[in-house]
């Protein structure tokens, strides 16, 4: 069984960046309970000595001399952002 | 009622522009008139784009200059993940309310070039998680086919804009049925490609080493010809299939289907998809197929992998929306607490779910019974079904467990919901193409489908299949 305790699911939250309300824990817990049970029963297949790579295609950064022009795309990605100054995306002071 | 309604195919309607039976602009006006009549009760399209004009005046220059691609003049629904620059794309969350994307999408421009008609956007299950358009943050939408059944999802509303005829052809994406599965439930065919057949750069990744774009359309000869229209090579997608790997398929004619007898016995298929699948037996076989029972014990886990590797690049993936380069921003007095609460207000609940599932299955201590295990399951899955693909051509199971169900009927209970994947997941683990082709009908009328997989890059083996069943079945009806 897999059980998970309140505090596992803040520390999960935590690690997220998520809000928990204590009121929807036990509902969670229950989904878990039930998800977490179910992927579980992978655990006693054997796997035999194949691996976990597949992929034939390789090299697929482009070169460096193709690179566009210094710049190009700094307006439109700076308009994204919901709080900017000048060239710089605000945030509340870190330290 | 669409006034072109009887022209149901890509080849009637470039035959109609040719033989100048009517304009690009009488039917683009008919498809809008239709959308504005029936979309406010469906909800499929969120919006519907208010450039449509300049699309179709390029697209009868383009026909009148003898300039035909594939997709010209071709009404064409977008699923809301994908970018449309200067539009918004909201993967249909609060997160992205008001994000407008800063380039296209590689489909997009495609679609654009040929001359393609973009009418809008449609609806999905919140960054394509769900399986019945019910955790957008948006709004329902209706299965056409009965109004008080989901359409199914993610791609819910890429169905429903077919479906009651508000394009005649879908594009939406595919991470562990969300192509096929809606495709399904409002008797639409239905491709996953291969993936890294057509390119994932403009695509909202939601789990990127599964995600791909395929076409939902009305008849197997259509999504043919969406195929074919919309893959290539792109360099923007690291993972796109190059065009040498392309060039070295060789096709066949198939001959020999597969028939999983051990994982359809399991429990959760309903007696209507197990009667109806048993009718499709007999149609291919009559269509000179020889059937093969093969047994795969694999496939009864992929649905577990799955929900393993499918969370985990959830949870990865979806940790850039912090509120601070782009989408929702919910002011804190400290930039810790600005995160969590703009994940926490700009996300649902399906999708906090699933972060912290990936969150779990990531995290140390678990990281190897769970992850881990589950890459070298899908490692294994793939040498099976390329072992399994030497001998026979493609195998065949039902799309669904089930027909469309009600709305609420699986909303609170999520693994119940998961289990609607069952059929259509191993394709999306072995990266190997799988087309859903409508069958018939379950006791409440609503369709169900055919699911055919093949191997890799052998998406004609699926065409081919696809129109021999599709012929057996009308010449039935």
């Amino acid at each position: 069984m897999y059980d998970m305790s309140p505090q596992d699911i803040e520390r999960l939250a935590e690690l997220s960046r998520l809000r928990i309300d204590a009121a929807s824990i036990p509902a969670l817990q229950k989904d878990f309970q039930a998800i977490v049970g179910y992927v579980s029963s992978i655990q006693n297949i054997e796997t035999g000595n194949t691996g976990h790579t597949r992929h034939d295609i390789a090299n697929v950064m482009r070169s460096d001399d193709e690179a566009y022009e210094s710049g190009r795309f700094t307006q439109d990605i700076l308009d994204q952002s919901p709080d900017r100054e000048g060239d710089y995306i605000r945030v509340k002071k870190v330290l | 009622m669409l006034k072109f309604s009887h022209i149901d195919s890509i080849e009637k309607l470039h035959q109609g522009y040719l033989s100048k039976d009517f304009t690009v602009r009488e039917i683009i006006d008919d498809y809008l008139a239709h959308i504005a009549a029936v979309n406010p009760e469906m909800n499929a399209y969120l919006e519907i784009f208010d450039d449509i004009d300049d699309l179709v005046n390029r697209a009868e220059q383009m026909i009148a200059s003898g300039d035909i691609h594939p997709l010209t003049g071709v009404p064409v629904a977008i699923k809301d993940n994908m970018l449309y620059k200067g539009k918004i794309s909201s993967a249909s969350s609060r997160m992205l309310e008001h994000h407008r994307a800063t380039y296209n999408a590689d489909v997009v421009d495609n679609l654009l070039t040929q001359g393609a008609i973009i009418i809008g956007r449609t609806n999905m299950d919140e960054f394509a998680m769900g399986s019945s358009t019910e955790t957008s943050a948006f709004g329902i939408t209706k299965n056409p086919r009965d109004m008080t059944r989901v359409p199914g999802g993610s791609s819910g509303g890429a169905a429903a804009a077919l479906a009651m005829d508000g394009a005649l052809i879908s594009l939406g994406s595919d991470t562990g049925g969300s192509i096929r599965q809606p495709a399904s439930f409002c008797g639409l065919v239905g491709l996953k490609p291969t993936y890294g057949s057509l390119s994932r750069s403009g695509l909202m990744a939601m789990a990127s080493s599964l995600d791909i774009i395929g076409p939902l359309t009305k008849n197997v000869d259509d999504a043919e010809r969406s195929f074919y229209a919309l893959a290539r090579h792109d360099e923007n997608d690291s993972t796109s299939i190059p065009q040498s790997m392309r060039d070295a398929v060789t096709s066949r004619i198939p001959k020999k289907i597969g028939v999983p007898r051990s994982f359809l016995a399991q429990d959760g298929i309903s007696e209507d998809v197990r009667l109806d699948f048993e009718k499709s037996l007999k149609l291919l076989e009559q269509a000179g197929y020889e059937l093969v029972d093969i047994d795969m014990p694999l496939l009864e886990h992929a649905l577990a992998i799955y929900y393993i590797l499918m969370p985990a690049e959830v949870s990865s993936n979806l940790a850039r929306f912090d509120g601070v380069r782009y989408g929702l921003r919910v002011e804190q007095d400290t930039l810790i607490d600005t995160y969590k609460e703009s994940r926490t207000q700009g996300f649902g609940p399906e999708v906090q779910r699933r972060i912290l599932l990936g969150t779990y299955v990531l995290s140390h201590g678990y990281y190897d019974a769970f992850y881990n295990k589950a890459m070298y399951l899908r490692g294994a899955l793939e040498q099976a079904f390329k072992t399994l693909f030497a001998d026979i051509d493609a195998f065949v199971t039902p799309t669904t467990p089930t027909g469309a169900f009600r709305f609420g009927e699986k909303r609170d209970n999520p693994l119940e919901m998961y289990m609607s994947d069952i059929f259509t997941v191993p394709a999306n683990i072995a990266g190997v193409p799988a087309l859903s082709v409508p069958s018939g009908q379950d006791s409440n009328g609503m369709p169900l489908g055919l699911h055919i997989t093949a191997g890799y890059l052998q998406e004609s083996v699926l065409f081919a299949i696809g129109k021999d069943f599709e012929r057996m079945r009308d010449a039935q009806a």
